[in-house]
């Protein structure tokens, strides 16, 4: 479900770059931001806990 | 310079389409489900078509401006760091000796570390967007094919999602060497 939430994620920021207005960038970028983090961080603990996550 | 832009823009949309797209008929085609670092991979390249469509979304409405250009190619180079930083994560996995990979080879290259080539020619193009974003002139021009991008964008995003619910089921995470789909078990 991680990765699902994530998907949505990037389909929310599509959405928010794809409405064009000021505000609506500005939240792109945060969502933008916390989807490359949240990746980062699950990546981060694929990478601290062996061979758990990845094979 | 701005048509040569908004093209370079709808092509890099439609080539990570049509990674993603490739990415999909493998998994279905040789029936092998992506694992969980392959699935991160695929988020990161759709991260990065967010950058051109950024770009495509500027240039809608009025003329495309050189802030579109430079936040559009942001997008996507940090979008290409993450991505590459978990591509060079699963080939260094699988780096010793022996070790046979993760998944069938494509001309004879693992679709990880094509990913890897992938990432690394993205931040290359946008790093040549921005550099003729020097001579872009802000005028008044139609572009409609971003619409179309737009759409084959989310289309492939969608079926990605679904494929990934079915593929964890009611799981928070995916297994690591996945061999089915869980939401059908």
């Amino acid at each position: 479900m991680v990765y699902a939430v994530l998907m949505l994620l990037v389909l929310l920021t599509f959405a928010a770059i794809w409405r064009g207005d000021g505000r609506s960038r500005a939240v792109a970028f945060g969502l933008l931001a916390a989807t490359a983090a949240l990746l980062l961080v699950h990546v981060v603990r694929d990478m601290t806990t062996p061979l758990t996550l990845s094979f | 310079m701005a048509w040569l832009l908004l093209a370079a823009a709808s092509l890099n949309v439609w080539v990570l389409i049509g990674i993603l797209a490739a990415a999909f008929a493998v998994q279905l085609i040789a029936g092998e489900p992506p694992c969980p670092l392959c699935v991160a991979q695929r988020i990161a390249l759709m991260m990065c078509a967010l950058g051109p469509l950024h770009m495509l979304r500027g240039a809608r409405d009025g003329a495309l401006a050189a802030r579109d250009v430079a936040a559009g190619c942001g997008i996507t180079i940090v979008s290409a760091l993450v991505g590459a930083a978990i591509s060079a994560r699963q080939v260094l996995l699988h780096i010793l000796p022996g070790d046979a990979g993760f998944g069938g080879p494509l001309l004879g290259l693992h679709l990880y570390t094509w990913c890897l080539i992938a990432f690394v020619c993205q931040m290359a193009a946008s790093g040549a967007m921005l550099i003729a974003a020097a001579w872009l002139k802000e005028e008044r021009i139609r572009w409609r094919f971003g619409n179309v991008a737009a759409g084959g964008f989310v289309v492939v995003v969608a079926a990605n999602l679904l494929s990934v619910i079915a593929e964890a089921g009611l799981n928070w995470d995916l297994p690591s060497n996945p061999v089915g789909y869980l939401l059908f078990k």
